[in-house]
């Protein structure tokens, strides 16, 4: 019996059918659209993500084949709600029909040789021209509702306005009878591509401009001899598989005052410097709602309402997706995570071990004396017991360590109960002893929603990994419930694959690798110190906005260190190892601080909390050392356990 | 389907290969020894039997050095040291040896290597013409690397008014090639190897997928079934086999991926024998020309179906799918492959326990140009 897992399933490039395909669409993934919603198909739009962040799911489902399907979905579908809001979004007309021509051309593949064989820009744009046009014609007939390819001779392409720019070998081909045209437009791709095996660069000639920008804009499509009207939008996807003059031309387009059709950028974050990663302009040169829309469909990466809200919705409609037999037992992915621990943990060697060791901070100090009377109940220890006994220690390490006496110094023991009663003790004690004494810690859907980062596919993956022991169980009919054990051992288990890829996927992934690796250990150091100072615990380093200004500057003046570093800082941030954004500049000491938070698997990996909140400042001369794995500037602080 | 180019290749095994040699010693006055430098233990077979045949003194020896940086370390630098120890003990200083680098992995972390190797045949192309005989050794040469080379030197050699012969030779060990598993990290048309399958206007004719498949090649699998969207899948299996189970062993491994998603049914299947490397290439091109002709009537006269192989495979039955697809490639068959993230962990040292003069005998070698084909 074969139970395919649904979370492993990329909505873009794995659903086989369109209906598949509207179906793991998350409806919130459009919420992002709507503060734009006049400007959308007016200017060009930059959306910015992370790898995995949902920017080839957005870009497909603007194509013709899901538009159409779309516009078909009667107002009892449970697709309905989709088509209203790409309705109201101006994709689909009242009536149904598309009213965008959605051009998609993702720049990942069939490029790579152009670059290899260093041909111009001129002849990458003119073989992207081609592309498109050709594309445009498919687009074309799905929208007015013909079969690829049998119908292209149906169909005509009229030019309403000969464009004063237009390569005349380019516009001559655009016209007529589509089968001819499309026809002649392969042929012409094809001798470029025996150009470019033959290494005939001289017969690569190009153009300098991208014209099939202004042919779109003046065709007219007739279909059956009856003509259709649709917005044209281009929309090119992974651009940063592109060589780096490539993109570059494609971004240029961006300022042109002259906007014929809108192009729609999906680009994943490495293709930005570090500081166009934190401030709101899109690339240097353009100003945003004038020349374009820059959208960051991950920029809800630290827990918020909407990112839990649409990350359920992604694991509903996966759910759904789940063979009848798991489907059974539930459409929320908390059906299948249980909390009731799988056995019972013998707390009795634990709590001896705390015991003894508040007896011998007693010892050491006569100021806790009457420290005893504050012990629980000792006769059948349990959980609540040690972590009770937790808290008390580190309530002993504080005061032990006050750094101010008084002349007749006490313990401030009337603070104790307070202290009892601090939520982030709570946490820091419960993160002491589980992760010291093999309790599971990690588990329940917040978690994973929490462990997700805010990005779709680390949700998916991590929740696929899950799934996939939920479906083994299902199969061999045991409780489909995981329980916490398997739940932390899976959660920790994708950690060390997430960290182990690292070197793999990151550009300078060694280099990458080498400084998370400090600052997970100093994360991991701070949080465990006895005194639970940073609770509940350390996930981010700081570095002041004027140190992070000056490392920009200096970086352009050769300083090789300052160089090294923000490189490595906007690897980190555009692959969402860091966790960083524009709401993460706080106000602490007088100063104002960039925090750059871990990943939220990085946390597993280390061992940490998965809070917010909890940072380190750090001077930008200790994170050049921290590049080259210098741990020497923080002492390993001895902790409980 | 016209008379193909080598169905009647020449090809040798272990001794045979060695008293061929030797038996041509004479003529044999010009060669190079064209190798990689990796931490396969097959790595210095053909470098043995052109010593075991005499010929050994006179032959020079280019070394294809690939990694992502010159410098770089992995978990089998080891093994490629003993292999280099291996190496130099053999020669004993009697042949000149020169090293090509090939980086793998661009700044921009691209994976380049094929790219490369395509340029670092095309630097060769003068000084190959040179020798009267090219032997090519992909023992120790991953497709990207290997497949590249050859055919720029196929091309090459058709091009120029050159008679030289050239070799490809491997060691045959099914055991290791199933061991030795590529990290698909990236997922493409191998380059060279594109023909029209990334054409835009030729997207709407059909593309079959023919996967020659040997164990643990599971991740590839899917990822390149995702990077072709082939319309029908048309697996290779390897029988006749040495383990007559084999083909049987292989399908159950990847049972639950081609009959369920993929709708891989019996009929699909193919299989060609593991015991040389013609039968695949034969099979193959009966099936390109195959698909073609019953296919035509979806293309709506827009061009013909296209084949893309991918050699998931032993090393032997590789070299079938490299020379199927030189032949083919102006006619739309070409290769995807997933590679790029270096070798999964194996255990390599298990494998090192056999002499090299035992390994040799299952050196296996094709003719691929030269005289036989004047």
């Amino acid at each position: 019996m074969t139970l395919e897992n649904p979370f492993l399933k990329r909505a873009a490039e794995h659903a086989t059918e369109v209906t598949e395909f509207v179906d793991i669409f998350a409806l919130k993934c459009l919420d992002k659209l709507d503060e734009y919603r006049d400007l959308l198909l007016k200017l060009h739009v930059i959306l910015e993500a992370t790898p995995g962040g949902g920017k080839t799911t957005l870009l497909k489902l603007i194509t013709p084949e899901p538009l159409r399907q779309l516009g078909q979905e009667p107002a009892e579908s449970s697709r309905y709600l989709l088509r209203q809001k790409l309705q109201a979004l101006g994709f689909i007309k009242q009536d149904g029909s598309p009213a965008v021509l959605g051009i998609y051309q993702s720049l990942i593949t069939g490029y790579e040789t152009i670059a290899f064989n260093a041909v111009s820009v001129e002849g990458f744009l003119r073989l992207l021209d081609l592309r498109l046009l050709i594309k445009a014609i498919r687009a074309a007939l799905f929208s007015c509702g013909g079969n690829f390819p049998r119908d292209l001779s149906k169909l005509e392409i009229c030019i309403t306005d000969n464009g004063q720019q237009v390569d005349t070998s380019l516009r001559s081909l655009f016209s007529g009878n589509c089968r001819q045209v499309f026809q002649m437009l392969s042929a012409e791709e094809q001798h470029f591509a025996q150009a470019l095996s033959l290494h005939k660069n001289d017969q690569l000639e190009g153009h300098k401009e991208l014209y099939s920008l202004d042919i779109l804009k003046n065709t007219v499509w007739k279909f059956e001899g009856l003509e259709h009207n649709f917005k044209h939008i281009l929309l090119l996807d992974d651009v940063h598989g592109l060589h780096k003059e490539y993109w570059e031309s494609l971004r240029n387009l961006i300022p042109s005052r002259k906007l014929s059709v809108p192009i729609w950028y999906g680009v994943r974050s490495q293709v930005f410097a570090l500081d166009e990663l934190f401030d709101g302009e899109t690339w240097s040169g353009t100003i945003p709602e004038r020349d374009c829309i820059r959208i960051k469909l991950d920029s809800n990466r630290r827990r918020s309402r909407d990112t839990d809200a649409f990350l359920r919705e992604v694991a509903e409609k996966r759910i759904r997706r789940a063979p009848t037999e798991v489907l059974s037992k539930g459409t929320s992915l908390d059906k299948f995570l249980g909390n009731r621990f799988k056995k019972s943990y013998d707390y009795k060697v634990i709590v001896n071990q705390l015991i003894t060791e508040i007896y011998s901070l007693i010892d050491n100090n006569d100021r806790f004396v009457n420290i005893t009377q504050h012990l629980p109940d000792l006769t059948s220890p349990t959980h609540e017991t040690a972590i009770n006994l937790i808290k008390l220690i580190i309530w002993m390490e504080r005061e032990r360590n006050r750094p101010q006496l008084t002349l007749f110094d006490t313990p401030e023991e009337k603070n104790l109960e307070d202290f009892f009663q601090r939520s982030e003790i709570r946490g820091v004690a419960e993160l002491f002893l589980r992760n010291q004494n093999q309790v599971p810690y990690y588990y329940s859907d917040d978690v994973i929603i929490d462990i997700a980062s805010g990005n779709v596919q680390q949700y998916l993956n991590v929740a696929g990994k899950l799934f996939n022991r939920v479906l083994t169980n299902v199969r061999v009919k045991r409780a489909h419930c995981l329980p916490p054990e398997d739940q932390d051992e899976i959660l920790r288990l994708a950690a060390r694959e997430f960290w182990n890829d690292i070197p793999r996927y990151a550009p300078q992934g060694e280099s990458v690798q080498r400084f998370l690796r400090v600052v997970g250990t100093y994360c991991r150091h701070q949080t465990y110190r006895r005194t639970a100072s940073y609770a509940p615990g350390i996930t981010g380093i700081g570095i002041s906005v004027t140190d992070y200004q000056s490392i920009l500057k200096e970086k352009k003046q050769n300083h090789p260190a300052f160089g090294k570093l923000s490189e490595v800082m906007r690897i980190c941030i555009a692959y969402n190892l860091f966790e960083s954004g524009k709401d993460c500049i706080v106000r602490c000491k007088g100063r104002d601080w960039l925090v750059l938070y871990l990943n939220r698997l990085l946390c597993v990996y280390f061992d940490l909390p998965l809070c917010y909140g909890g940072f380190r400042e750090q001077q930008r001369k200790v994170l050049c050392d921290w590049l080259e794995g210098d741990t020497s500037n923080f002492m390993p602080q001895e902790g409980l356990f | 389907m016209t008379q193909l180019r080598w169905q009647f290749a020449p090809s040798f095994t272990g001794k045979a290969l060695v008293s061929f040699l030797s038996d041509r010693h004479e003529s044999i006055t010009k060669p190079v020894l064209v190798m990689g430098i990796g931490f396969d233990p097959r790595m210095n077979n053909m470098l043995f039997i052109l010593h075991e045949a005499g010929v050994l003194s006179s032959v020079d020896i280019i070394l294809l050095k690939y990694a992502r940086n010159n410098s770089y370390r992995g978990q089998n630098s080891n093994f490629v040291d003993e292999n280099i120890i291996a190496l130099n003990a053999i020669v004993e200083g009697r042949c000149e040896i020169s090293e090509i680098f090939i980086q793998t992995q661009d700044d921009g972390r691209g994976f380049v290597g094929d790219y490369k190797s395509i340029q670092a045949a095309h630097d060769l192309k003068g000084r190959l013409m040179n020798y009267t005989d090219i032997f090519i050794d992909i023992g120790a040469l991953p497709t990207y690397i290997s497949f590249p080379f050859i055919k720029e030197t196929v091309k090459t050699l058709d091009e120029s008014v050159s008679t030289a012969n050239l070799f490809i030779s491997t060691g045959v060990e099914q055991e290791l090639d199933d061991r030795i598993v590529d990290v698909p990290d990236y997922c493409r048309y191998v380059a060279g190897f594109e023909s029209n399958l990334h054409l835009e206007g030729m997207n709407s004719l059909p593309k079959i997928w023919a996967p020659v498949l040997g164990h643990g090649r599971f991740a590839s699998i899917s990822k390149l079934y995702d990077y072709i969207a082939p319309l029908e899948i048309c697996p290779i299996l390897p029988f006749p086999s040495d383990n007559p189970r084999r083909p049987d062993e292989i399908f159950i491994e990847y049972q639950q991926m081609l009959a369920e998603p993929y709708k891989v049914s019996p009929r699909d299947i193919s299989y060609a024998s593991e015991l040389g490397p013609l039968d695949v290439y034969r099979r193959l091109n009966t099936l390109h020309y195959h698909f073609q002709k019953v296919l035509e009537p979806l293309c709506e006269g827009l061009g013909k179906s296209r084949t893309v192989v991918s050699p998931l495979c032993s090393k032997m039955l590789s070299i079938g799918v490299l020379l199927v697809v030189i032949e083919n490639e102006g006619d739309g068959m070409g290769i995807a492959n997933a590679f790029g993230g270096g070798h999964a962990p194996l255990n390599v040292a298990v494998f090192r326990k056999k002499k090299l003069e035992e390994r040799a005998l299952a050196q296996h070698t094709v003719w691929v140009a030269g005289e036989p084909f004047i």
